[in-house]
Formats: structure tokens, C-alpha cells, sequence
């Protein structure tokens, strides 16, 4: 017989929005994050609905694919950037394509933005989203 | 003796020194005797008794036939023997004089040389039959002439000048060449000797001469120094070592390029000596043997290629051919040979063989790097592609790890899977890592150092195979100039290798040592002599397995890329390809044999030392 913990997420959780096209992926985020409580997550697997979605659910901060079949991340954060509903909230860009150096490291910042690379664990991604949360502050 | 007719029955030289006719009474047969006894021409002297000077008168036609002439009126008591013994005297030394003359005469007629006799103004006064033969042929005598009257003035001025010289203080000139050239042009060469004519008081009186002809001597003297020259000219002038031996190995002839070959400065350095004083005792041994057995075989060699180290230590690459010398009998009496200077063709051949080899690894590191290029876009392309699936599994398997307390045994599962996730992670890693481009950092290094560290870093893995482990490395060898990482490679290839052979446990032995390419030994292969030359001072690694060795086709295919003795999922077959090129890439080489002292195999690279 499996037991389960419970959760319940916090009164001050996160919103965290995912935007990725595999939608395994954004699922075990989703998982992952609220399953420590402190985040509230919401999936998205088609990048040409960011602006809507990010609109309508207002998270604290979005984790954005790079690669993707539809629109990329590029394009999605730009986007993102040229509206003013959206465009203060931080953006976590998560690749596979990135060196070999990058990929050890796990999260780093590079041009000005932050990235986290595949594959990523559940403690760097938190430590990523606080890290990039506490520096708004 | 009573009459004529007796005198003809005698032989008077036998019995008689001396005759005395008696000539007082005038008798007929005694004129007819005086003829008859002088005609003989023999050495019996002639004597006359006469009454008086009236009577003597009388025989005036016959009295130069006689030795003396005996008065009787004037003859004293005692006189008579004393008068015939003079007379006798007087005949012998007459005899002498006139077999003298005759002898002289004959000497000067049958002489092949020309004879001449000159007064003190250089007229001819007396020359022999040659001489007339010769020289008269536009005069029928030559008594009274002059040289200016036989050869052009060139020639006799130079005669006549000679003449008067001796005629001055007396001197002879002995052995003189002359060119003796006549009015027509043609010439004769002559040697000439000529000594002051003296008379009874030792007064001088003119000049004799004799001549002999030697123009067809000088002729063949001019040929053959003329050919000497020529020869001498096209040896000292060729373009290669030119050299004659005996058979004892003494240099006759040498020319001015193999002096040089030999070292030495001079021809007169070389003349007289043998190899021993120009190379050590093994080289000269060498190039004796091939000498000897040429000179007893009486077969030449030809376009042999020999190897010479010079006294200053640089290379000479020779081109020789050599053949027996033979006398005129056909026996051999040393040898006769020719060297062409090859060190720079070969050095350039050398050089060429480089460049090609330079340009075939260019072109293979193209390749190769080519084809990492493309494995690499793969590589990230399906790091990519697997990353992403893997990244679900793992953030799944670690949100269950969160959200289940039990059973312990899902718990273990979930790590397990963890576990594999992460393996499968390092191999993505790994993967990335092989296709990134290398950097090549080459230093300074202790190859000892290398294989130490290697040696300790797989101790384990020789242990766990039961092999023993023999480090003979020498402290006495030169840093070399290599890329650690890379030749760590090479080692842990070359470990890896004879662990695999030597499953069931054997010894491993690694050994280093100092050496020099040399031309001749065990270290001599057509690989070592192209990327080495003779003298480099070089680094031998040894690494002997006891393993079962290997067959043809293992040695032939080992360095070949994807061979591999070893079963299927067990080897690549890049391990021997890759660990040679990076030798290759180190300017060293490396072989695959069997052993010789045992069975396994052995592997030796040779590194060029930084000295």
C-alpha cells in the first residue's frame, strides 16, 4: 500500500507560470514546486498563449522553454516584455542547448538574463526562483 | 834467311820479332822482300843495313816501309841489338796506334748517335757517318760547315752560343735537351752532350759533341703526359670521390672531394694511409671486408649505398661503385673506386618523405576532425533530444521520492531509478565532452612521472586481475616534450590492453631508457630512419605483456581503426589507432611485436628527447 504525503500550498505561495512544449515536463515542475507548498504553478505547452495565460493567471515569475516548436523562447519573453501587463514579471529561461560548463553549474545568468539547464533537479530549480525573486526585492 | 822464296814459306810473326835485310849488295829479290814483308801489315819490324847514305838513296821508294835503316860505315861497336830492339819498340806501338784507330773509327762509324768535332769558330772539322747521314743530306761534306748551315738560326744560334761557352771556361754540358729545328720547320729533339776538345798541351781547340735522337721517345713522353694530364685533370675536376687502393688497403690516388669525404685536408694526408686512420676500428673493418672481397673475388660493386659519419659528427650519404684493379697480367693488384656525394638528395628525399607524411596526417586530422564535427552537432542534437525525456523521468522520480513515505522497497526503487537517471546524465555528459574540440598543450615532461601515475591509478585493476607489475624505469633519461593528458591516454590504452590479454593473471613489465638512433642494431627499422636520423638522441618505452601474443593479422591490423581482437561490446578497436596517432602527434613511433625472450607481446614507442 503507497502512502502519500500531503501538501497544501502556503498562504504567501509563489505563482509560477511553465511554459514549455513537452507537457511530461511542465507536469513534473508542477508537481515538483507545489508539492514543497510554497508554489502555485500553471502549465503551459503552447508558447502562442503565453501573453494570455501570464494575463489572466499573473505569476510571480515564468519558467520559459528555449526551444520550442511554435513560438521560442525569444520570441514568447519579447512578447512578454512589450506589454505592460507582463512585462515586469522575471523570466527563468530553461534550455538543453547550453555548453557543457553551463549545464554542470545548473543555474547562471549570462547577457543579462537567468538560465537553468536540462536536465534540472527540484532543490535548483527552488534556489533559481528565490534567487531571482529575492534580487526584485 | 837466303832468299825470298823462303821468306813466303814462314810465318814471321810467329818466329820473328824483328827482320834485317841486308841490303849491301844490292841484291833484286831485297826490294822485292821490303814490299812483300809490309804488305803483311804485322807487327815483325823492318830493318834495312845499308853501306852508306849513297847507298840508302837508292832505295828511296821503299824507305817508308821501314822501322829503321842501319848505316854500316856509320855503325859503332855494341850499336846494332840496341838499334833493333828500338826498332822493334817502334813497330809494336805503331801496331797499337793503328788498331787503336781503327777501332775509334769503326766505333764512330757504327754509332747510332751523331759524332761531330768543331774548331773553336764551331766548323765542323771531323763527324761520323751518322752525322753525315743525318745532317749532310743537302751537303756532301760537312767538314767546314757551320750549325748556321744545317738548322734555322733559332737552333743554332743557341748551339753556337753553347759552344763558345765551354770554348771560354772549359765547362762540358752533359745531357742537354735540344730542339733542333731546321729551315723547312720540321723538328728533332735531341740529347746533346758536349765536351771542349783539347790538344796534346791541354789547349782548347774546339768542341766535340754526340747527339742522340730521342724525338720518338719525347713523342710517346708528351703522349702519355699529356694523357696523365688529362686523366689527372678529369679526376681532380669530377664531381665525385675518385680513389685508388692495394691490396693491403694503402691509398695510391685520391682525389681533392674524397679527401674531403675522408676528413682530411690534403691529398698528402691521404696518400700511403688506410681507412683505420680515418674511421673507428668497426667502420674501417666494415668497408675493408667489402674491399677485400672485391679485390679476391674480382667482382665490382656498383651504386652501393653506404652510410659515413663525418669527423665533425654530420651525416654522409655515399653513392659507391668499386672495381678490382688489375696489372697487366691480368692480376689483381688493389682496387679502383668512385663516390657520389648523395646526403643532400637523401636529406631531401628525407625531408620529402616528411612532408608527405606531414601532409597525409593533415589530411587524416582533417578527417578526423571533420568527422568529430559532425559527431559533435549529433552529440548535442540527441543530448538534446535525451535530456529533455530524461528530465521528466528525474524530476518524476524525484517528486515521488517526496510525496512517499513507503514501502521501503518503492522507496529503493525510486532511488535506483534516480540513480540510473544520473548515470545516463554523465553519459550525455561524457558524450559532449569527446565532440567539444581538444586543446593540444604540449610541455616539457618526465615520462617516468606519467607512467607512475598511470601505473598507480590502475593498481587496482592490475590487482583485481592478478598482475604483477615490474617498473624498470631509468633515471638517467631526458624530459620530453609532450601533452600529459594525452599521454596518460596512451598508457591507460596500453594498460587496458594487457590486462585484457592476461585475464588469468601474468606480468607486466614497462621500461624506459636512453638511447641513440644508430645505423646499424636492433633499433633500425625504415620507420625509425624516417622520422629519426642516425645520432638523435631518443626515449625507449618498453611495455611487456605475458599474454598469448599475437598472429600475423593482429600485428599487421592492430594499429587500424575499429580492430579489435576482443569480443564484441568489449572494444571500440580505437584504443592502438588512437593511442598511435597521439604518439605520431609527439614526433614518435611506435611497433607491435611478439616478444622474443617469452611469449606476450611488446609494445615500444620511441620519443624524441628535448635535449
Amino acid at each position: 500500500m503507497i502512502k502519500f504525503k500531503k501538501s497544501t500550498p502556503n498562504k504567501d505561495a509563489r505563482r509560477v507560470l511553465v511554459i514549455d512544449d513537452e507537457p511530461a515536463f511542465t507536469r513534473m515542475v508542477k508537481l515538483n514546486l507545489e508539492g514543497t507548498g510554497d508554489y502555485i504553478v500553471e502549465s503551459l505547452n503552447e508558447s502562442r498563449k503565453a501573453f494570455e495565460v501570464a494575463k489572466a493567471f499573473k505569476p510571480n515569475i515564468i519558467l520559459l522553454d528555449v526551444v520550442m516548436p511554435e513560438a521560442d523562447g525569444g520570441d514568447v519573453a519579447q512578447s512578454l516584455r512589450s506589454r505592460s501587463l507582463t512585462q515586469d514579471i522575471p523570466i527563468i529561461f530553461v534550455s538543453a542547448m547550453v555548453s557543457q560548463e553551463e549545464s554542470k553549474k545548473g543555474f547562471y545568468q549570462s547577457g543579462g538574463e537567468h538560465f537553468l539547464a536540462k536536465p534540472v533537479d527540484k532543490d535548483t530549480l527552488c534556489g533559481a526562483i528565490e534567487t531571482v525573486l529575492l534580487t526584485l526585492k | 834467311m837466303p832468299s825470298l822464296k823462303a821468306l813466303r814459306t814462314i810465318d814471321l810473326e810467329q818466329d820473328y820479332h824483328a827482320i834485317l835485310i841486308d841490303m849491301r849488295h844490292d841484291r833484286d829479290d831485297s826490294l822485292q822482300s821490303i814490299h812483300y814483308i809490309s804488305q803483311q801489315q804485322n807487327k815483325v819490324a823492318l830493318i834495312a843495313l845499308c853501306r852508306d847514305h849513297a847507298q840508302l838513296q837508292r832505295y828511296k821508294e821503299v824507305i817508308h816501309h821501314l822501322d829503321d835503316y842501319i848505316l854500316a860505315d856509320h855503325l859503332v861497336d855494341g850499336e846494332l841489338p840496341t838499334r833493333i830492339t828500338h826498332a822493334i819498340r817502334r813497330r809494336l806501338k805503331e801496331q797499337e796506334l793503328l788498331h787503336e784507330q781503327t777501332r775509334l773509327q769503326s766505333l764512330l762509324d757504327n754509332i747510332p748517335d751523331a759524332i761531330f768535332f768543331k774548331d773553336r769558330e764551331s766548323r765542323f772539322t771531323k763527324v761520323n757517318k751518322r752525322m753525315q747521314t743525318v745532317y749532310g743530306k743537302a751537303h756532301p761534306s760537312l767538314l767546314g760547315k757551320t750549325d748556321f748551315d744545317l738548322f734555322s738560326e733559332e737552333h743554332a744560334q743557341a748551339a753556337y752560343n753553347d759552344e763558345q761557352q765551354i770554348i771560354r771556361d772549359g765547362q762540358p754540358i752533359v745531357g742537354k735537351l735540344e730542339k733542333e729545328t731546321f729551315e723547312d720547320g720540321h723538328f728533332n729533339w735531341v740529347n746533346t752532350t758536349k765536351v771542349p776538345l783539347k790538344d796534346e798541351q791541354g789547349r782548347i781547340i774546339g768542341t766535340m759533341g754526340i747527339s742522340r735522337d730521342i724525338t720518338e721517345l719525347k713523342k710517346a713522353q708528351d703522349t702519355l703526359a699529356h694523357e696523365r694530364s688529362l686523366l689527372k685533370t678529369i679526376i681532380e675536376h669530377a664531381l665525385a670521390g675518385i680513389f685508388v687502393k692495394d691490396l693491403a688497403g694503402h691509398y695510391l690516388v685520391v682525389n681533392q672531394r674524397h679527401v674531403k669525404y675522408l676528413g682530411a685536408q690534403a691529398e698528402p694526408e691521404v696518400i700511403g694511409k688506410t681507412l683505420y686512420d680515418f674511421f673507428e676500428q668497426s667502420e674501417a673493418a666494415r668497408i675493408s671486408a667489402t674491399d677485400q672481397k672485391i679485390m679476391q673475388s674480382g667482382q665490382s660493386i656498383e651504386n652501393l649505398i653506404d652510410y659515413r659519419q663525418r669527423p665533425d659528427g654530420s651525416e654522409l650519404w655515399l653513392l659507391t661503385s668499386k672495381v678490382p684493379l688489375r696489372d697487366e697480367l691480368g692480376r689483381c693488384i688493389g682496387l679502383v673506386g668512385i663516390s657520389l656525394d648523395m646526403t643532400e638528395q637523401k636529406l631531401a628525399e628525407r625531408n620529402l618523405k616528411k612532408a608527405i607524411k606531414t601532409l597525409e596526417e593533415t589530411k587524416l586530422q582533417l578527417i578526423e576532425a571533420e568527422k568529430l564535427k559532425t559527431v559533435g552537432r549529433l552529440a548535442a542534437g540527441v543530448a538534446h533530444e535525451v535530456k529533455n525525456p530524461l528530465n521528466v523521468v528525474a524530476l518524476g522520480a524525484e517528486y515521488l521520492e517526496g510525496q512517499i513515505e513507503g514501502p521501503e522497497e518503492m522507496l529503493e526503487v525510486i532511488q535506483d531509478m534516480r540513480h540510473a537517471i544520473q548515470k545516463a546524465n554523465h553519459v550525455i555528459f561524457e558524450l559532449l565532452d569527446y565532440s567539444s574540440p581538444h586543446k593540444v598543450t604540449m610541455e616539457l615532461g618526465n615520462i617516468n612521472e606519467i607512467i607512475s601515475q598511470v601505473l598507480a591509478l590502475m593498481r587496482h585493476n592490475f590487482n583485481e586481475s592478478c598482475i604483477t607489475v615490474h617498473e624498470d624505469l631509468s633515471r638517467q633519461i631526458e624530459p620530453v616534450k609532450l601533452d600529459a593528458s594525452k599521454m596518460e591516454q596512451v598508457f591507460i590504452n596500453l594498460f587496458l590492453n594487457a590486462i585484457s590479454v592476461m585475464k588469468k593473471g601474468g606480468s607486466l613489465t614497462v621500461r624506459t631508457r636512453a638511447e641513440q638512433i644508430k645505423s646499424a642494431g636492433d633499433n633500425v627499422s625504415s620507420k625509425l630512419t624516417e622520422c629519426f636520423r642516425i645520432g638523435d638522441p631518443v626515449i625507449l618505452v618498453e611495455v611487456l605483456d605475458t599474454g598469448s601474443g599475437l598472429n600475423k593479422e593482429a600485428i599487421q591490423k592492430a594499429f587500424d581503426p575499429f580492430y579489435s581482437t576482443k569480443t564484441t561490446g568489449e572494444g571500440t578497436g580505437l584504443g592502438l589507432s588512437v593511442t598511435r596517432s597521439i604518439i605520431e602527434m609527439h614526433h614518435g613511433v611506435m611497433t607491435l611485436q611478439n616478444r622474443t625472450d617469452t611469449q606476450g607481446a611488446c609494445v615500444r614507442i620511441w620519443l624524441p628527447a628535448a635535449s
